[in-house]
């Protein structure tokens, strides 16, 4: 047993190590993951939603062009025209409304706003979502401690080191699209192809809510308000959009939902922009990277659509 | 809980520590131990499912006693009736009672009657209910051939019965194998946790790094195979092949060490199947836990291949559908189960379903040879087709899947990069095919350090995961 023990303890000592160095290095060197050594954790090192609202309210200018989304608006790039991108992973309206709040409170002035909303905006799990140290937002002066816990990753480990990197410059380095492309899964389609569009219309089923719906349904459609009314107060031109969607989406319960929360919308008269002649688009390798997420070819289709509304 | 998970990470060292350290000097309160920690393993699931392994438990220790006590022939049988129709019962109501219906209304709906499924139920499948049910079984039977004692000793029983490591997804443990060993005290053995503790970490290693990694990739092609030519489909093929080895013989690689760990010996259940050479050989090579099981317990009752060759082929098909079934309420296992017996009845005609019984291919020589290799090309093939059906939801998408496969075949290297994983893990499993132990015994400096690294490479997989894949075999 003594052996074993010895043997044992050898390699929980180069564990330790290891993690330690990791600790150290995350610390010292890298505490936002900007650089992408770490160990991808549920996918969404760095944490987007605070470096890109921490880089809005460093760099306070007026008339700011704001795009808020989760994930599925992270390619859409309207750089050119002065907007800022401010998607990040699994964001969602309560989110977006805590950010233009915030910002505002912290003299950021913005001139127009597009907020997209998909299925995923509306029915994401606030409670789990506020439980995730890379999901929940946090002010970067104060790091949690967490951010240093994700170790260093033997596949990422490429040792070109930026000296003195300040997360400005590196900004634009790593943060421009919050879709890794990261995995075999994605590189086939990651960025332009020629397939033709196809429509589908899709309309809701008329499924039974139950209270929690009914109740969710209340309190999103508040949100939204507030930020509208927020804009409006502010006098900032807001805009609704709705996300394309794939058909292989339409697989999930909670579609259904979906469709009939965009109804409910509807009869309260609160106006959601769509993209397309339909919302629902046939999912097709080459345009989609996976069920939820669309490639460049789509993403830009979707930025001319917005440029169009706002001007 | 999941051997995979960061709970088990913790339950383990712990579990570990207080059997060798607390508990050490009393083989009583180990067995305590084992039971106590097999049902916070087992109830991390679903804490509902312990009152039935309980009862399971209850009723084939009690069954087991009476048996081996009655002088009477008609009472044992009796008893032992008992205790079959318990345990399938208890089978048959959680795994299959929906399908029998579901089969039914769809029978009278291919005659023109239309009716209503009102009578399926709306019940959770308890997790590795088909490996601990045959286990227990095989304990009465057992007893009831005269080929074991029962133990009077209730919580050895129940270890033996809910023993953590392979409650789940096996290997089936006979009662002849392992109760003797949980009724023995326990010596701590160096080289036996040595091989334990890296058994442990190659299971991981394929289960994590490798069945994990194609996961997806299969489940994208299965998904989406209408849209795809069949050069992917082939992949996809392919890689399922690879990601349910890697996922059952890592669960099961993953058991025996952590038996090992505890001083427990289980029995083999993969021996590289993939370079078998026939599909006799297969089955020698693959789930051997359950090919033997259904040999020992259903082939040779049924007659074996004592009664002339039309009743061996009938037991031949027997056993290959009944295995099929064991799998799950589906036709589509079912179906695998019908291909695997018309793919193996032509060896038994010409007598080579016994070939190869003892070596391995290549005993003698480090590459196989052209016949060698042809062989396993072509066992593979056919392993690979059968497997379309094992992983389809339905017996229309299986034969789609096969029939683009079949026609729509061009080269294509889309989702090719996957075949790295998999190379390696054969590259791996050829060096070890001749003796996986003996390897597992050496130990220098070098390979602590590499163990190490694969240790820091899985934590950080198991951890920093997007998410935990389920061991496949969970939902037999």
């Amino acid at each position: 047993m003594k052996k074993f023990l010895n043997r044992s303890l050898f390699i929980l000592l180069f564990v330790g190590l290891y993690y330690l160095l990791s600790f150290a290095f995350n610390y010292y060197y890298d505490p936002y993951g900007l650089l992408g050594r770490r160990t991808d954790y549920f996918g969404l090192d760095p944490n987007l939603h605070s470096l890109k609202i921490d880089r809005l309210v460093s760099q306070p200018k007026s008339d700011y062009k704001l795009l808020f989304s989760d994930s599925r608006g992270g390619n859409i790039d309207m750089s050119d025209h002065g907007w800022y991108n401010v998607s990040y992973p699994r964001g969602f309206v309560d989110e977006f409304l805590h950010d233009i709040e915030y910002m505002l409170d912290k003299g950021v002035t913005m001139s127009e706003v597009a907020i997209f909303v998909d299925e995923h905006t509306l029915f994401e799990d606030v409670e789990w979502h506020n439980g995730q140290a890379l999901l929940r937002f946090v002010e970067l002066d104060d790091v949690p401690w967490i951010y240093y816990v994700a170790p260093l990753d033997f596949e990422l480990m490429k040792f070109e080191f930026y000296y003195n990197y300040q997360i400005d410059t590196m900004h634009d380095k790593f943060l421009r699209f919050d879709v890794k492309n990261n995995g075999v899964y994605y590189e086939h389609n990651f960025e332009y192809c020629d397939s033709p569009f196809v429509f589908v219309d899709v309309s809701a089923r008329d499924i039974k809510l139950d209270e929690k719906d009914v109740e969710l349904f209340e309190n999103k459609y508040k949100v939204l308000d507030s930020i509208r009314t927020l804009c409006a107060e502010n006098g900032i031109n807001c805009k609704f959009f709705k996300h394309p969607i794939s058909t292989n989406r339409l697989k999930e319960e909670e579609m259904d939902k979906y469709f009939l929360f965009l109804e409910y919308l509807k009869d309260k008269k609160f106006e959601m922009i769509p993209i397309f002649s339909s919302d629902v688009m046939k999912y097709d390798e080459c345009l989609w990277r996976d069920n939820g997420h669309y490639n460049r070819t789509v993403s830009d289709k979707v930025a001319t659509r917005i440029l169009e509304e706002f001007n | 809980m999941l051997f995979n998970s960061v709970e088990f990470l913790i339950f383990l060292p712990t579990v570990f520590l207080l059997y060798w350290f607390v508990f050490n000097k009393d083989l009583k309160k180990q067995n305590l131990l084992i039971l106590v920690s097999s049902y916070v393993f087992y109830g991390w699931w679903d804490y509902r499912f312990l009152s039935l392994i309980f009862v399971s438990t209850l009723v084939d220790y009690i069954v087991g006693i009476k048996i081996f006590e009655s002088r009477s022939d008609t009472k044992r049988k009796v008893l032992l009736a008992v205790s079959m129709l318990f345990n399938l019962g208890v089978l048959g109501f959680f795994k299959y009672y929906n399908f029998f219906v579901d089969s039914w209304v769809e029978l009278f709906a291919s005659i023109g009657y239309q009716i209503e499924s009102v009578w399926t139920l709306n019940v959770i499948l308890p997790v590795g209910i088909s490996f601990y049910t045959f286990q227990t079984m095989s304990y009465s039977i057992d007893i009831y051939r005269k080929n074991l004692e029962p133990t009077k000793d209730f919580i050895s029983f129940a270890s033996f019965v809910s023993f953590f490591p392979q409650l789940v997804a096996g290997p089936i443990e006979r009662a002849t194998h392992l109760v003797p060993q949980i009724l023995k005290s326990r010596v701590f053995n160096y080289q036996q946790a040595l091989v334990g503790f890296r058994m442990i970490l190659w299971g991981l290693f394929k289960k994590v790094v490798i069945a994990d990694s194609l996961a997806p990739i299969v489940n994208d092609i299965f998904a989406n195979y209408q849209l795809l030519d069949g050069g992917t489909l082939w992949l996809g093929a392919i890689y399922f092949a690879f990601q349910i080895y890697c996922d059952f013989s890592g669960y099961s690689d993953i058991a025996i060490g952590i038996s090992n760990l505890f001083g427990f010996e289980l029995m083999t259940n993969f021996k590289f199947p993939y370079f078998s050479r026939n599909i006799g050989e297969f089955w020698r090579r693959w789930h051997i836990s359950l090919s033997t099981w259904f040999r020992d317990y259903l082939y040779i009752p049924l007659g074996g291949s004592r009664y002339g060759e039309w009743k061996s082929f009938r037991n031949i098909c027997v056993i290959f559908i009944v295995s099929g079934f064991w799998h799950g309420a589906n036709w589509t296992f079912i179906v695998w189960g019908v291909i695997h017996a018309l793919l193996y009845i032509p060896s038994f005609v010409f007598k080579t379903h016994r070939s190869y019984v003892s070596s391995v291919v290549a005993q003698d020589r480090f590459l196989p040879n052209v016949k060698e290799l042809a062989q396993m090309l072509v066992t593979f093939v056919f392993v690979t087709i059968a497997w379309v059906f094992f992983r389809s939801d339905s017996i229309s998408q299986a034969s789609d899947y096969l029939s683009i496969m079949f026609t729509g075949l061009y080269p294509s290297m889309h989702k090719a990069a996957m075949l790295y994983y998999v190379l390696p893990l054969l590259s791996i499993d050829w060096l070890l095919r001749k003796d996986l132990q003996g390897v597992f015994k050496k130990d220098n400096l070098l390979i602590r350090l590499l163990e190490a690294i694969l240790l820091i490479y899985l934590i950080n997989k198991i951890v920093f995961s997007q998410q935990i894949e389920q061991f496949i075999y969970f939902q037999f």
